[in-house]
């Protein structure tokens, strides 16, 4: 042995010493259940080794896997998603994310990721197409299968999403918010969604500092004003107070494509009073709220969620 | 009097202790921690471990500290030690994990936590250990092999030591048969059904299924070695070619022949002779019968001999594509014969069912089939069919 392996058979020792062998190529982290899951279409008990794409679908008892990155995730009772190193593909039931750095949740078309690492969100399937998302700890920003941003969701919020309600109209957005004014340009920013948009078109420079649904299309083509994510070519609008702030004040039910308006109408299947459409998906808030986010099926009125 | 008043006490103490546990079994399951602190409430002093571990589950905030407390209960509660031994490693503290996961398979000598340790050491890329924690957990139970079969497939692609590395029993052979079948490795397939047909026990349908797939997919040579292992051997260039009996098999696997079930027509097979009744209401054109058969790529003559008699119209054979004269209206059993000249540029054909390819091998396919002509009438009556050879020429 010559002197220049010397250092490399120590650095070697030293690894193995500190349990730093390499771990398998393969595996992304590890699944654990109480009871059995199906991993990859066959029944195991207990834990399982999760590799890229694994499917994991649960029993009776949620799972909780814990991936290499450092990410957590959780699937309820009665759940399947396949499992990425860097997203989570949920494809029925429930599923948990917790400390997601750099890891996303996509549901029927969409993308859940979080604007910063100290975030939980519960994502959920309703439905045939629905899709909720609860945002525990941190923000998350919700895009479409384009890639379009519709939704900005601050710690706290929980919304549900219909990807389907706008597929056959994609177009236009309708979005309720206060109109504000930035170095000439009007900003919107939606109080369902909190998504910041640019809008353009008459009248409204007469409308700065008021409460407006605005309907319209997206340009493409245009960039928008920094801060805002798209530009709105506003079609029409309705003034729906003249003050901004102290509140929302009572929303105006809204419909999409032709249902049934009135407060409290089911559009889309999503049950809430204020439904907006923006980047081809219906939103709105979830009812209930965060509470409602928490609770699952089977479980007895427990407050208490899976979340860390 | 007192006796029988000492006995219903202590039934009722039974019952009362009974409807006391199930409750508490009840508010566990629940799954919440208010329903598992009910639980315990409703045990008392001397919670039961497993209750904990649930704990563990409603609340995962603290699901170390539940973890910790159940195996303070009961250490050797596997379930627990294993948890606590996965979370040791998410928490990057493998030697501690190791030794966790150790104990709880020196106390627990059933499959669940060698199977635990087959993870772990995978996980931390140390195959031979892998390797010795997958051959005891398919020790203690074979019978659910394909988790382990997953991860053994990753870390060795020549079948046969892979099975010498597990040590594997005959079930778990098979397993790994419909394991590599279900991955869509037909190839890989066929290698390890050459090493269960080694094997004492034989399963006779999974193979021909394997046959069946292979066919499908058009790996004559194959689906003909697996035939030939299990049936009366055909042979592509002396014959036999149809599988004996001819009409007599009904499961439609391999070279065998299914069952006519087309709407109007019924069948019935018996051995060497087949009869086929028309009721006038079948569609205007279908497959009655379809014969896969082996050929070498070089044959391009055949003929094929049968017996027949018949009161239906329209019936004709098929083979390589090529169709024969119909089969005339024949009250008496009648002897017929069909050379079929296959073209030179139709050999390597693969347009439809005319040939599969494989090897120098080829299926061709002998179909008997029905064809209304426009502006006759539906088929009605019998057609019966006996001692059909197919010779290459």
């Amino acid at each position: 042995m010559n002197l220049k392996t010397i250092p490399s058979v120590l650095a070697a020792g030293l690894a193995l010493e500190l349990g730093l062998v390499t771990a398998a190529p393969f595996s992304i982290g590890v699944a654990v259940t109480r009871g059995s899951f199906r991993v990859d279409e066959a029944t195991v008990s207990a834990n399982a080794t999760l590799l890229e794409g694994t499917s994991v679908e649960t029993g009776e008892a949620p799972a909780s896997l814990l991936l290499t990155s450092g990410t957590h995730l959780a699937l309820e009772a009665q759940s399947k998603g396949r499992i990425f190193g860097d997203h989570l593909l949920l494809e029925k039931g429930s599923g948990e994310i917790e400390r997601p750095v750099g890891y996303r949740v996509e549901a029927r078309g969409l993308t859940i990721r979080p604007q910063n690492g100290i975030a939980s969100a519960r994502v959920t399937l309703l439905g045939a197409h629905q899709v909720r998302v609860a945002a525990f700890a941190g923000s998350f920003r919700v895009t479409n299968a384009n890639g379009m941003a519709i939704a900005d969701l601050p710690p706290g919020a929980a919304l549900e999403f219909d990807p389907q309600a706008g597929a056959e109209a994609p177009e236009p957005w309708r979005l309720t918010g206060c109109v504000m004014a930035s170095a000439g340009h009007f900003l919107l920013t939606d109080e369902t969604t909190n998504l910041t948009v640019e809008i353009s078109g008459a009248g409204l420079d007469k409308e700065t500092g008021n409460r407006l649904e605005v309907t319209g299309t997206r340009d493409a083509a245009a960039t928008p004003v920094s801060g805002a994510s798209q530009l709105i070519r506003v079609s029409h609008f309705k003034r729906l107070s003249n003050k901004c702030g102290g509140g929302k004040k009572a929303p105006a039910a809204a419909a999409a494509g032709g249902a049934a308006a009135g407060v409290g109408a089911t559009v889309a299947g999503i049950s809430t009073t204020t439904v907006v459409i923006v980047g081809g998906v219906a939103a709105g808030a979830a009812v209930g709220g965060l509470a409602a986010a928490k609770e699952l099926p089977g479980q007895g009125g427990s407050t208490n969620s899976t979340s860390r | 009097m007192v006796r029988l008043a000492a006995i219903c006490v202590l039934l009722l103490w039974g019952a009362a202790a009974a409807l006391r546990l199930g409750w508490a079994e009840f508010d566990a399951r629940k799954g919440s921690v208010t329903g598992v602190e009910q639980a315990l409430g409703l045990l008392g002093s001397s919670p039961d471990a497993s209750y904990l571990e649930i704990l563990a589950d409603a609340d995962p905030g603290s699901e170390e500290v539940w973890i910790g407390r159940a195996l303070e209960e009961n250490p050797r509660l596997t379930s627990a030690r294993m948890r606590l031994g996965l979370l040791e490693e998410q928490q990057g503290d493998p030697n501690s994990a190791e030794r966790t996961l150790l104990t709880a398979a020196r106390y627990d000598h059933q499959y669940l936590p060698a199977w635990t340790l087959a993870n772990y050491y995978f996980r931390r890329g140390n195959p031979e250990g892998f390797w010795q924690w997958s051959r005891i957990a398919l020790r203690r139970s074979d019978e659910n092999a394909r988790p382990i079969l997953r991860l053994a497939s990753l870390l060795e692609s020549d079948e046969e030591a892979l099975l010498n590395r597990l040590q594997a029993s005959d079930l778990v052979t098979y397993t790994y048969l419909d394991f590599q079948i279900g991955s869509g490795r037909l190839d890989s397939a066929q290698r390890v059904a050459r090493l269960a047909l080694r094997q004492t026990r034989i399963r006779r349908n999974q193979l021909l299924d394997l046959c069946s797939r292979q066919l499908r997919a058009g790996n004559a040579s194959w689906a003909l070695e697996l035939w030939n292992a299990l049936n009366a051997p055909l042979d592509p260039e002396r014959g036999p070619v149809l599988a004996e009996p001819v009409f007599g098999a009904t499961d439609g696997q391999g070279f065998r022949v299914p069952v006519v079930t087309n709407k109007g027509i019924s069948a019935e097979l018996r051995g060497a002779e087949a009869n086929l009744t028309f009721d006038g209401s079948q569609a205007d054109s279908l497959t009655l019968l379809d014969y896969p058969i082996p050929a070498p790529n070089h044959r391009i003559r055949y003929r094929v001999e049968y017996q027949y008699r018949t009161s239906a119209t329209g019936v004709r054979w098929s083979l390589a594509g090529q169709q024969g004269p119909e089969i005339l209206p024949a009250s008496d059993w009648r002897t017929a014969e069909w050379v079929v000249a296959e073209p030179a540029s139709r050999r390597f054909s693969t347009n439809g069912a005319a040939a599969r390819t494989s090897n120098g091998l080829r299926i061709l396919s002998l179909e008997l089939r029905y064809h209304r002509e426009p502006g006759t009438t539906p088929a009605r009556g019998e057609l019966a069919i006996r001692d059909l050879h197919v010779k290459v020429l």
